[in-house]
């Protein structure tokens, strides 16, 4: 230390500070000497950026903008006018309107354009062009040329488009006009597109839909989620021995945290998912603490679990409505309809969204994480000792309630990040969940519902299975089978239930073989008959 | 009679007591010298942790601001970019904050060399001090994608402040190497010239090109998600100047530090003077022109590129505080009060940093979706809830960094 801080006393000596000194000036000196005085000219922008009433756009320096309200009223968020002018032109300019307003008067893009000309102005009589279908961000977006003139004789020529805003609800009708009858329409076209693409805000995206996928696709990614929620939902079970029926409506929980902070937050979506992922696993928290300690505590030994499972079937429900009113206050509230909480935003790698790369990959990595969490840390073979027996694992000094808390914690988070990943993937509505809480309690049991590597098993064959079950039964008996498409978990989580009760990784050697003796009957029936 | 066994046997016992004794005086100087060091240390730093929380808690503002209120611009040069500001106020409002990135990333360069200094009179090798920096540099980035951008609703390919900070360190991990007046003179050099730069030989038609002139100088926001506002060539100079005074000051004892107050208000109203006759002329310095005389058209400078007015009026408004915070670390109440709280932001600038952005981003449930704005005294109040708040929360994270002090949390 001594020989660094007399080192760098000595550094600053005034002779080197001098020298530097000097290098600098004479570089500087050098710098401004060549290339001469700024030139000032090259510094006003040439466009300016609006923000307000919840859009943006660009608009030429120079445009003055006059916002006026519809029927009296201010202009507001929900519905006004934009009328843009340059008020010291001399020449005949560009102008530009904006009306935006409510999407439900309209029953198309084609009916909206039709009720754009009025829009235009009193006593003008339009001729109009072609209409021509584009989309902005993924919105739809249609507009054409025309020609308009007035009775005092003015004549101008402009494109008109609307734009369908399918996130905030809203339509807006967008003209750009000139009153320079010789103005090239290809320009003012190009002069329109250009307007259009600086028209944007994140959160005006279009969801992306998984029907139109390959199947492959859509079932990796439905089967990661199912691995997510079946783990979690079985280390639930392991931990508190009942079925916690809640279990998924963290899910819509954590759909619900996406939107909101994608929404409202123009948060990215994939930066969601920690943030629901800690809500959910805080809310599970939240119950065990509140609800399921205090109630497993009061009850008898006999009837702890089924007093619980009540519990946690309230909880389920109650977990329902507070989502309602969640779904109610966004949509009238904030005039943002949820969708079923769907949210745009993904990007695309060879034609497919990336949440079908991200979704399997995040599974894959949630569940190996959690495996080695489980198996090689101090904390997950308390748990996995909490599980196995309570009372001898409180005997050797572990903290059972800590297990327990973090076990609620863990699957509220994993049902929470699989509700978060959905929400890029196709939505979970608020009726959704029941029938997700059948094909997971099916995965679950399937894979064993004491076993967490076979939920994973579940999970994934669940997936395949019923797709498969679906098209053969398609093959059978046509398209109207789909309208059955609800049953099929039910009819799957019945034959589970039905042939392996202990699910399949349950089945030894002997089950095996007795099967394998029951289908060679079956053959040699069967054989015997047709000879 | 004491026979000679037993002189032989006492002159050892008296010689391993005297032993004992100087061993027991070497250590107990030992630790008198290290505790006279401690408090000279913490007495010299506390006057840049005074400085920097006096401009975190300014800078807690302008987000704020930022945040709730429509009338607060920011963008100051961006391609040249002028925003419109309501009023006088407002535009006030928002320059006060001018201080911070500056004033940030200078202390960051002073502190670090501080730190690197201390890691090497601890005994540890030029290749570990070398390589806490470049990790802490690419902690950084790492924190300014997942964490930072978000805040702002940018982008991950955002480049602000934290990312160049980052890319700071890793040059300077390397740099750090080369003689401290050497530094000097290429942050000088970098600051006063760096508009001379020109990238022009860089392709701004691809997208790699165009990120590359913003990461070196061309901060703008064109082209998403390629965007960025603080371009590594012009702050590494300012680093390199913070590195340099770091360096100083680790030559200096308690009362050579207390003596720095002179030089310091020299230095800032030598700035400012500066910053003056570069806005009089008008002409080399000045990114943006002065358009008029009045306050604004004084007070506008380029903040995006920095301009050389800039950097003077806000390193010179530094160098003040910084003066102030040595004359107030003497007072007996430093430790406490306003100050104290003001220390504690300072002593976890990238704590703050990060927990500032988020809570006042917060938008509780009710607040209406679009063009939500706060009056300014409104705003002013929830800036000042949230400074108590992020006071108790600085106070737990220092409490949780000590107590874990090989933990990740020594990166942040």
């Amino acid at each position: 230390m001594r020989e660094n801080s007399s080192k760098g006393a000595q550094v600053f000596t005034p002779r080197a500070l001098l020298a530097s000194l000097v290098i600098v000036a004479v570089i500087t000196g050098a710098n401004m000497f060549s290339n001469g005085p700024p030139d000032w000219d090259e510094q006003p922008p040439e466009s300016r950026g609006y923000t307000g009433h919840a859009y943006i756009f660009s608009y030429a320096e120079g445009l003055a903008l006059n916002f006026i309200g519809v029927d009296e009223v201010n202009a507001t968020d929900k519905t006004g006018l934009m009328h843009g002018f340059f008020e010291n032109a001399t020449q005949p300019c560009d102008e530009i309107d904006i009306y935006w307003g409510s999407n439900e008067n309209y029953t198309c893009l084609e009916d909206a354009l039709e009720k754009t000309f009025p829009l235009i102005g009193w006593n003008i009589t339009c001729t109009a062009g072609t209409a021509l279908n584009t989309s902005t961000r993924e919105h739809p977006f249609i507009y054409r040329h025309y020609n308009a003139s007035s009775i005092d004789g003015r004549n101008w020529i402009g494109v008109a488009g609307v734009w369908n805003c399918t996130e905030s609800g809203r339509m807006f009708t967008i003209c750009l006009s000139s009153q320079d009858e010789s103005a090239n329409p290809a320009d003012l076209e190009e002069r329109y597109i250009e307007l259009m693409s600086s028209f944007f805000s994140w959160s005006y995206r279009r969801p992306i839909r998984s029907g139109r996928l390959p199947d492959y696709v859509t079932n990796t990614v439905t089967a990661s989620l199912m691995v997510l929620f079946c783990v979690g939902l079985t280390f639930t079970f392991k931990m508190e021995r009942f079925p916690n029926f809640a279990h998924i409506h963290y899910a819509t929980i954590g759909s619900a945290v996406s939107f909101y902070l994608v929404r409202f937050y123009r948060f990215n979506s994939y930066d969601t998912w920690p943030f629901a992922a800690l809500v959910g696993g805080l809310i599970g928290m939240i119950l065990y603490v509140t609800l399921v300690r205090p109630i497993g505590s009061k009850a008898r030994k006999w009837n702890r679990y089924i007093i619980l499972t009540f519990t946690s079937y309230v909880i389920a429900y109650s977990m329902v409505s507070v989502i309602g009113m969640f779904n109610y206050w966004t949509r009238n509230a904030m005039g943002a309809p949820s969708t079923g909480f769907r949210v745009g935003g993904d990007f695309r790698i060879n034609g497919l969204p990336g949440i079908a790369y991200i979704g399997p990959l995040t599974c894959i990595f949630v569940v190996v994480g959690f495996h080695f969490f489980l198996t090689k840390t101090r904390f997950g073979t308390s748990l996995r000792a909490t599980a196995e027996d309570e009372n001898l694992a409180a005997t050797l000094g572990i903290n059972v309630y800590n297990s327990h808390l973090a076990s609620w914690f863990i699957s509220g988070a994993l049902s929470a990040l699989a509700g978060s990943i959905i929400t890029l993937w196709s939505g979970v509505g608020l009726g959704g969940s029941d029938d997700l809480f059948i094909k997971v309690m099916a995965g679950s049991v399937l894979g064993g519902l004491d076993n967490i590597y076979g939920a994973i098993f579940g999970g994934i064959f669940i997936t395949m299975a019923q797709d498969a079950l679906s098209d053969i039964l398609l093959l059978f008996f046509g398209i109207g089978v789909k309208m059955w498409d609800r049953l099929f978990p039910m009819a799957f989580l019945l034959i589970v239930m039905m042939l392996a009760p202990q699910g399949l990784t349950s089945i030894g050697e002997k089950q095996i073989l007795e099967l394998r003796y029951r289908i060679r009957r079956l053959r040699e029936r069967i054989i015997n008959k047709t000879s | 009679m004491i026979g000679e066994g037993d002189l032989g046997a006492a002159q050892p016992e008296r010689g391993k007591e005297d032993r004992m004794r100087t061993l027991l005086l070497t250590r107990a100087q030992t630790v008198l010298r290290g505790a006279t060091t401690t408090t000279r240390k913490t007495g010299r730093l506390q006057f840049i942790d005074f400085t920097r929380g006096v401009v975190m808690a300014i800078m807690a503002w302008d987000h704020a601001s930022g945040f709730w209120n429509s009338s607060h611009h920011g963008g100051e040069g961006v391609m040249g970019a002028m925003p419109p500001f309501v009023n006088l106020t407002w535009f006030l409002l928002r320059f006060v904050s001018h201080y911070c990135a500056p004033t940030f990333i200078f202390l960051a360069g002073t502190v670090l060399a501080l730190s690197a200094a201390k890691r090497l009179d601890n005994g540890e090798s030029q290749w570990s001090v070398s390589s806490h920096m470049m990790k802490r540099g690419i902690a950084l980035l790492i924190l300014e994608a997942l964490v930072v951008a978000p805040a702002f609703g940018a982008s991950r390919f955002y480049f602000g402040v934290i990312a160049c900070i980052g890319v700071c360190l890793i040059i300077l991990s390397v740099a750090r190497r080369l003689p401290p007046i050497v530094i000097l003179t290429l942050s000088l050099i970098i600051v006063l010239n760096h508009p001379y730069l020109d990238l022009g030989f860089i392709p701004n038609d691809t997208w790699w090109g165009w990120y590359l002139r913003v990461i070196i100088h061309e901060p703008n926001s064109q082209w998403p998600p390629f965007t960025g506002l603080y371009p590594v060539i012009p702050w590494i100079g300012v680093m390199g100047l913070g590195w340099s005074l770091g360096t100083h000051l680790t030559g200096l004892n308690g009362d050579e530090t207390k003596q720095l107050k002179r030089p310091l208000i020299m230095a800032g109203v030598s700035c400012l003077v500066a910053w003056f006759v570069v806005r009089a002329l008008n002409g080399y310095g000045n990114l943006l022109p002065r358009l008029g005389n009045t306050a604004i058209d004084w007070l506008y400078v380029s903040k995006y590129p920095p301009s050389l007015a800039f950097l003077l009026w806000t390193l010179g408004g530094m160098c003040l505080i910084m003066a102030l915070g040595l004359e107030l670390q003497d007072r007996p109440n430093f430790n406490g009060g306003l100050t104290g709280m003001i220390q504690t932001f300072g002593r976890n600038p990238l704590f703050f940093y990060l927990a500032h952005l988020w809570l006042y981003r917060l938008r509780p449930p009710g607040v209406p979706r679009y063009n939500f704005s706060l009056p300014l005294v409104p705003t002013l109040g929830l800036w000042l809830l949230g400074l108590l708040i992020l006071w108790q929360l600085c106070i737990r994270y220092e409490r949780l960094k000590r107590a874990h002090p090989d933990s990740p949390l020594k990166y942040i």
